[in-house]
């Protein structure tokens, strides 16, 4: 059973993680030092094209291995089912990768 | 970038049995040997084509823009000087911002290819002209180009340790095998992405441009008045698309050139 005094250091505790926290988010700048294009629909373009070229992209670089791995081992569809699924794992990574803030 | 065709060529993918100028939005990518040359016993195949003399045109532009920059006597920079001083300040930012001050030793990279493509995609926009980077293999050697030269420079500078890369740090040992395998795929999909981006945007940007100012060209072809009249609505829609066009040939631009920041900055620090 909880006492008060585990509350009590519960409490201490998440206000001191969430302050932790805090200091470790990065800081957003206050405007890019870059790229004149920048208004939100561009850098909107450039992360949609970015993020779904690189999901596409592992998903087909993932099959291919396998394909190529099962073509000289005499597997298929062995390899093939393996790295495709590795592809997607790879591509959704790809993504979070592209999508989360810098230095997360 | 051609809108209509000649009638009666032999092509017939989007040919129009109606009288008036057949359309055919892919003719554009064409290439064509402007000057045949052939080498050696097997004849390779050298010629020069239309896709080369604008890859040699680039060059000179860039070239020309540069040494009209470099000249740099004037006090106050005229129009040339500062469209030069932008793209260098531009490209400048871009490297230190997403490589270190370290990776300006790469900037004569990131800026010929970042001038290359810029210039290639703008180019693009005249009539007749010829979009270089619209064919793949193009695109896919200036991304091969970066893949091997994050490849080279990392075992370069760091060795073995540079396969760190692929081990990220902090992964309990029984999923670090999984890990490994995502973290190689993820790599070697870069100059997959890095490379069919470019090249799909500037494709299909294209051809709905043609396609929609083919629509102009039939419309304006037909007999009646008022079927001539519509014509209008795909000519705004083409302006407009031109405009998105524009701002994609430039983003795209600027997207190529920032990851191979990104991915040059792996190769200089590849321990995270």
């Amino acid at each position: 059973m909880p006492t008060n005094d585990d509350d009590e250091a519960l409490k201490a505790r998440r206000d001191r993680l969430a302050a932790d926290l805090k200091g470790r988010q990065p800081k957003k700048q206050p405007s890019a030092p870059l790229s004149p294009g920048d208004k939100s629909a561009a850098s909107a373009w450039s992360m949609g094209t970015k993020a779904g070229s690189e999901f596409v992209a592992a998903v087909v670089v993932g099959g291919a291995i396998g394909y190529a791995l099962d073509y000289v081992a005499h597997t298929r569809p062995a390899f093939t089912i393996v790295f495709f699924l590795l592809g997607v794992v790879a591509g959704v990574w790809n993504v979070i990768r592209t999508t989360s803030p810098k230095g997360g | 970038m051609r809108r209509c065709n000649t009638p009666g060529e032999k092509r017939g993918l989007w040919r129009v049995a109606e009288p008036g100028p057949a359309i055919n939005p892919i003719e554009q990518f064409e290439l064509s040997r402007v000057l045949p040359i052939t080498i050696g016993a097997h004849h390779y195949d050298i010629s020069i084509t239309n896709s080369a003399i604008f890859m040699v045109v680039i060059a000179a532009l860039t070239l020309w823009l540069m040494s009209m920059t470099a000249r740099g006597s004037v006090g106050v920079p005229g129009r040339l000087q500062s469209l030069g001083e932008m793209a260098y300040e531009f490209v400048e930012g871009m490297v230190r911002s997403a490589a270190g001050d370290s990776g300006m030793r790469f900037f004569p990279l990131v800026f010929t290819i970042f001038m290359f493509i810029v210039l290639a995609n703008l180019i693009g926009f005249f009539p007749y002209s010829f979009t270089v980077t619209s064919h793949i293999i193009i695109t896919v050697a200036l991304a091969l180009i970066v893949f091997f030269t994050v490849i080279v420079v990392g075992i370069k500078e760091h060795g073995l340790h540079f396969f760190k890369l692929f081990v990220p740090s902090g992964v309990p040992i029984y999923i670090l095998p999984l890990v490994v395998a995502i973290e190689i795929i993820s790599f070697l999909s870069r100059p997959l992405s890095h490379s069919v981006r470019l090249f799909a945007n500037m494709l299909a940007g294209h051809i709905t441009l043609n396609v929609f100012g083919g629509f102009v060209v039939m419309l304006l072809a037909a007999a009646a008045t008022t079927t001539k009249l519509i014509a209008i609505l795909p000519f705004i829609m083409t302006i407009g698309l031109d405009a998105l066009e524009l701002l994609v040939a430039f983003l795209q631009a600027y997207v190529f050139a920032m990851l191979t920041c990104m991915y040059l900055n792996d190769a200089l620090h590849p321990g995270h």
